[in-house]
């Protein structure tokens, strides 16, 4: 049994406990071993890629031990460790954005020692969400990665980063209790039904995917649970109405840590319903398809038209966040084999295209001290480079083929135009909007005449854009070649699509 | 040498390699000798070369129909079988096909790109940004090269979103001017609401292919593209198309996905409603103006519609003729009243491509086609002439020119050729095309006399561009200079880059339709409907229902498909029924074809003619005065110069109302959904206010209640214990008392 998943998911902790022995005023050596803590778990992510086998229905690198037992009450909770096609591609993407995020964070003066210590801890709790395979593991790791995130808002962000933390913690915790309520209703199912399921195995996220198991999963009961399951998972994609945390929380923390919630966090709560909600509870998942497009369609139309409302240029990017993960949604709901693809591949692009927009905007704010679209103009003559990636970044975002979020977007389109028609259509105009916010954008602050404040902003430097070039160079490559990627998940997605589809054959 | 595909992939990469070496070089800060202009000319003059032997080949075999592929699997959709092994669903793979009209696009494309080229290296000499100019140049060539090699629709729609890409930085090229910054931004949406219909144009017919196979698991991957266009072709051929009986509209899912698809090209190819972004363009460079919103890019729309046309049916090539029209006439008519030099070329664009659209809508398939061949070079012809006058003087407002062609002699000479080739006069290769789709659309109308409308479009459409052409031409070479300071400074022709390029051009004006009165055959032999896309046997205008049971058979013509659909056809009745009558069609067809051309060729002369009279009397002898007349139709002369209104229509009912709902919506948000949310938050604030309020007033006042009548109870005990012994022993005794005197009572 190899121990490559416990290793990247504790390396960073390992990392942390270093950084905490480490004297406050040793600032080199903290950040040394936070590149060392997470660069290490980057290789392995990206040797679990290689080592991959992208055939294999089941999960891979499975480590599994208990953890908790408790045999009078039936109870086991174990440790319980896997990837496949859906997960690794998101172990990879926490890999590389955590690695990259540390650079991002280079010049932070305050707290460096906590800081980074806590980032270490995040980057933990984020892998080890990817990585369960136990719903009480699952959920440990959930709420470890909230408190990491809470204090690196609060602490050092922005001028009302007070507000925008509690928001986050709060909206999130509230989320996590209907998980919480979620996990105990499958506990209960079990003691109830021990002949189909072992309660010592009702966190077992695999077994209850079994064929057999999930088939109980049926009626009233279980649509409610998914409700409230789906209600945990909506908070984080975000879904509208639950996406106002969002905006606040992008807007309030510092660079590298909106890199991190808009490039991995947001991808937990589809991760989750990728996850957790369709192949455990395909019925439920059916009924509520129509539902789901129906609030994918809102996410993608009404995010993109919100977006291109916004005088702050970072707040516009939160919202196109909010337009771009209504297409994950569009494509679980449409369940067919491309549009779901679509929807697992958008979380990898969106991850790396929303990281590159979020870097950009911490580019700026660090020379020009604000984020008023309307206040720069000309910013192609200062800053050649910057405006070369930038035009990269807003290109793949708004779909440009040949850059990989048209992979995705365009086969969530493809797959689910049988399904939902009106829908899909009408999610395709979110194409249009996309072009007209970030173009708009782009004209007001890097075209027309150059402004003499902005005379002496210094193009990007060689840290900033060893952050970036990996980055574009990703959204290149997966846009020329997305097979890369899409081959991996393939088997995994199949699983799932055929599960929700067996479910919608039998209603 | 045909068989090798090397040399697509040639023509394809080598403008690739160019760009991408030029932003390395850019990234690494290294210098290119000359900023790299030869590299960039290098690669495009390469693939110029090759296609050029391409074409050679091509028509020295003499073989109509050859076509030749090559594909990548670029992405399929696996799945994993009960046999362990991994299957491909289906498949979008990426690949090339080249056939006739793929040979004669990438001629067009890399000759005019490659002049322009030649011309950008003197015209843009002095620009800061002269080697990034040239790096957007490759780009645009590599995504308009892989736009006409795709072999399916998926492909078309990158090479066609590549190419909208490539548009836009070379709009905005000079982007520190405000009216580039929009109009790059203006053209690159109206765009893409062009490929949102063209989007669902795709998805429509991905709905109609993607079920056969993944019904047919034993098919060979390379069927297994549900987006490839002979998959799609086939497809449609097969009949999934028809009006069922019930639906709500008498339309055809096929026609609704045609015009969706045809939305494409009519943003791409500027035509009404979504022009309005083309006379925008011309904020970019005068090169670009030329190759792209002249002869290539906006050409692409009228490719995609040559390419696709079986998917199109008789009711979807309605719309388009009529599209066509309209656009033809109504960009026609304002051209005639613009001054600024490159807005009636940009208005004449839109007007020719207004031309091949409706000559391909009345089943003009190689008239269309053929215009768009002839069309790319003088049109380009006449940017170049444009760029140079502009070079020159340095002035785009035509009142401000006059008499030029004494210091630009070699310009006005290339510039009249293009112009008599626009206006259609013999024997230029103008005239064939226009001659060809003139035809047609009388054909068509001829056939259908309900259609009237659509000759008097082409016609009146003609005379205009003959009319405002020469217009161009007087205003600006012939006279007496208008203003003597701007001639006296202008630099005169010589031979150089820029005008080495409008020579070339001019010859390939005089002579790309053949240049005899036979010479024009030459095009219809090798791209025709039959030709390329297989014979048709029903005169046009059949209906619906039967030209598609008849093209069934014929859809290609080598391989076994045919033999394959031949028996299922002989037993469809409609068929039998109408083979009968099918000679007798051809022969009526035939005999009006001939009838209309012959009208046609006359009336296109007349037209032309009249049109530059018509210009000559007004601008040249002041026969008639140009102001009085424009006083005397004062409504048209308001619209023509208003271009309409289009643009005011567009910002007051598109624009500012999503302008309004943006910022409803971002209110709604901040107050509504948001303000939920800290109402949420509020609420439970208050609530945790009140109950700590009784939580310290109520319980625990219980608590401290308790105490506080312990305390003063405790407190009114404690006056009882003065520490008086005396006292105690009285308390002890009087108590004692009481009980033994109670014990003695009770008891």
């Amino acid at each position: 049994m190899s121990h490559i998943l416990s290793l990247i998911t504790f390396i960073p902790l390992l990392g942390m406990l270093v950084i905490l022995c480490l004297p406050r005023h040793q600032k080199d050596w903290i950040r040394f071993v936070s590149v060392f803590s997470t660069a290490l778990p980057l290789a392995l992510s990206i040797s679990l890629f290689l080592d991959f086998e992208n055939g294999s229905k089941g999960m891979q690198f499975v480590e599994n031990c208990d953890w908790i037992r408790i045999p009078d009450y039936k109870l086991r909770i174990q440790y319980k460790l896997g990837v496949d096609g859906v997960s690794m591609p998101l172990v990879l993407l926490t890999g590389i954005l955590s690695f990259l995020a540390v650079f991002a964070s280079w010049e932070t003066t305050k707290g460096v020692k906590a800081y980074f210590a806590l980032l270490l801890l995040l980057e933990t709790g984020m892998m080890g969400v990817f990585c369960s395979l136990d719903f009480f593991l699952f959920y440990v790791f959930w709420e470890v990665m909230l408190l990491p995130m809470y204090f690196l808002i609060g602490i050092w962000g922005g001028p009302r980063k007070e507000y925008a933390a509690i928001k986050f913690f709060l909206y999130t915790l509230f989320g996590s209790v209907l998980l919480l309520l979620a996990m105990l209703a499958f506990y209960f199912h079990a003691k109830e039904n021990p002949n189909v399921l072992d309660p010592m195995d009702a966190f077992d996220l695999v077994r209850l995917a079994d064929a057999n198991v999930r088939l109980t999963f049926t009626g009233l009961f279980w649509q409610v649970v998914f409700v409230a399951m789906f209600i945990g998972f909506a908070i984080k994609v975000p879904v509208f109405p639950f996406h106002t945390w969002l905006p606040d929380a992008h807007v309030e923390a510092p660079t590298a840590i909106s890199v991190i919630l808009a490039g991995v966090l947001l991808k937990m709560g589809v991760y989750g319903l990728l996850r957790l909600s369709l192949p455990i509870l395909p019925e439920a998942a059916a009924w509520f398809a129509p539902f789901m497009a129906a609030l994918g369609l809102i996410n993608i139309v009404y995010g993109a038209l919100v977006a291109m409302a916004q005088t702050d240029l970072k707040k516009m990017v939160a919202y196109s966040s909010v337009s771009h993960m209504g297409f994950c949604l569009v494509g679980m709901a449409a369940n067919t084999e491309a549009a779901m693809m679509g929807a697992a591949f958008q979380m990898f692009t969106h991850g790396l295209t929303s990281a590159m927009l979020f870097l950009l905007v911490g580019v700026i704010y660090d020379r020009a001290h604000h984020r008023v679209i309307k206040d720069f103009g000309g910013l192609a003559f200062q800053m050649p480079v910057y405006t070369g990636i930038t035009t990269l970044a807003f290109m793949a975002s708004l779909g440009l083929p040949g850059l990989c979020n048209f992979v995705s977007e365009a086969l969530v389109l493809l797959g689910s135009f049988d399904a939902y028609r009106t829908t899909t259509i009408i999610s395709a105009t979110g194409i249009i909007f996309g072009a007209g916010y970030f173009l708009w954008c782009f004209q007001r602050v890097f075209m027309g005449p150059a402004k003499e404040r902005y005379s002496m902003m210094p193009d990007v430097n060689g840290r900033e854009l060893f952050t970036l070039v990996p980055l574009g160079a990703l959204v290149v490559f997966l846009g020329v070649w997305p097979r890369a990627m899409l081959d991996t998940m393939t088997v995994s997605l199949k699983n799932v699509q055929d599960a929700v589809a067996s479910a919608t054959r039998g209603g | 040498m045909l068989e090798s595909v090397v040399w697509p992939w040639l023509i394809l990469l080598l403008p690739l390699a160019a760009f991408v070496t030029h932003t390395l070089c850019g990234a690494m800060k290294w210098k290119l000798p000359h900023k790299g202009d030869w590299l960039s000319t290098g690669a495009i003059g390469a693939g110029a070369v090759l296609s050029t032997f391409l074409f050679a080949d091509m028509v020295s075999r003499g073989e109509p129909n050859f076509r030749q592929t090559w594909s990548v699997d670029w992405l399929s959709i696996l799945w994993k079988g009960d046999d362990g092994q991994l299957h491909t669903r289906f498949a979008l793979p990426m690949g090339f096909l080249v056939d006739n009209i793929t040979v004669i696009m990438l001629v067009v494309v890399t000759w005019v790109s490659t002049l322009v080229h030649v011309f950008s290296m003197g015209y843009m000499h002095d620009d800061p940004r002269y080697g990034r100019f040239f790096s957007y140049l490759s780009i645009f060539s590599f995504s308009m090269i892989w736009l006409v090699l795709s072999d399916n629709l998926f492909g078309l729609m990158i090479g066609w979103e590549l190419v909208g890409l490539s548009s836009y930085l070379l709009i905005g090229f000079w982007f520190e001017k405000p009216a580039a910054a929009a109009a790059c931004k203006k053209a690159f949406i109206t765009n893409r609401v062009g490929d949102l219909g063209m989007l669902i144009g795709i998805l429509m017919l991905l709905s109609m292919t993607l079920r056969p196979i993944l019904d047919d698991t034993s098919l060979p991957i390379e069927q297994k593209n549900p987006l490839s266009y002979e998959n799609v072709f086939r497809v449609v051929s097969a009949g999934s198309y028809e009006v069922k009986s019930g639906d709500v509209f008498p339309i055809s899912f096929l026609t609704v996905a045609g015009i969706f698809l045809f939305f494409g090209a009519v943003g791409k190819s500027a035509q009404f409603p979504l022009h309005v972004w083309l006379p925008d363009a011309m904020e970019g460079p005068t090169p670009v103006s030329a190759l792209i919103h002249a002869a290539t890019m906006v050409a692409a729309g009228v490719y995609m519609v040559t390419r696709c046309y079986r998917l199109f049916t008789p009711d979807a090539l309605l719309f388009i003729a009529y599209t066509g029209g309209f656009t033809a006439i109504f960009a026609a008519t304002i051209a005639v009243t613009a001054n600024d030099i490159k807005k009636v070329l940009a208005y004449s664009t839109v007007s020719q491509l207004g031309f091949m659209v409706l000559g391909l809508g009345c089943w003009g398939y190689s008239a269309g086609f053929f215009h768009l061949w002839t069309h790319a070079f003088f049109k380009a012809l006449l940017f170049l002439g444009s760029g140079a006058v502009i070079h020159a003087l340095h002035s785009q407002d035509m009142r401000e020119m006059g008499g030029l062609r004494h210091k630009l002699p070699i310009t006005f000479v290339c510039m009249l050729i293009a112009t008599c080739a626009i206006s259609g006069f013999p024997p230029l290769s103008g005239f064939w095309s226009k001659d060809q789709i003139l035809g047609a659309v009388l054909t068509f109308a001829m056939e259908h006399p309900q259609h009237a409308l659509l000759p008097i479009f082409g016609f009146c459409g003609a005379a205009l561009t003959a009319f405002y052409m020469f217009r161009l031409i007087f205003l600006t070479f012939c006279g007496k200079p208008r203003d003597p300071h701007k001639y006296e400074h202008a630099h005169p022709d010589q031979w150089d880059v820029i005008t080495a390029p409008l020579a070339v051009l001019a010859i390939l004006t005089l002579f790309s339709a053949g240049g005899t009165l036979s010479g024009e055959r030459w095009f219809g032999d090798f791209v025709n409907e039959e030709q390329v896309l297989g014979p048709r046997e029903e005169a046009p205008g059949g209906g619906e229902r039967h030209r598609w049971h008849v093209q069934r058979t014929v859809l290609f013509p080598s391989g076994a498909l045919v033999e394959e659909a031949q028996p299922l056809d002989d037993q469809n009745p409609l068929v039998a029924l109408h083979a009968e009558g099918r000679e007798e069609a051809r022969k009526e067809h035939e005999h009006t074809e001939h009838k209309a051309h012959t009208w046609a060729m006359v009336l296109s002369v007349c037209v032309a003619v009249g049109g530059a009279l018509v210009s000559y009397f007004t601008y040249m002898v002041p026969f008639f005065s140009p102001q009085v007349w424009a006083t005397r139709l004062l409504w048209l002369y308001d619209g023509m110069v208003n271009k309409w209104w289009i643009d005011e229509l567009y910002d007051r009912w598109v624009i500012q109302p999503l302008l309004l709902l943006n910022d409803f919506l971002k209110s709604f948000d901040e107050d509504w959904v948001d303000g939920f949310v800290n109402m949420t938050a509020q609420f439970t604030v208050h609530f945790s206010d009140y109950s700590g309020w009784v939580d310290n007033t109520y319980v625990d006042g219980l608590v401290n209640g308790t105490a506080d009548t312990i305390v003063s109870s405790a407190r009114a005990m404690r006056s009882i214990q003065t520490g008086n012994i005396k006292q105690y022993l009285a308390a002890a005794v009087i108590g004692l008392t009481v009980v033994v005197v109670l014990y003695n009572v009770i008891l």
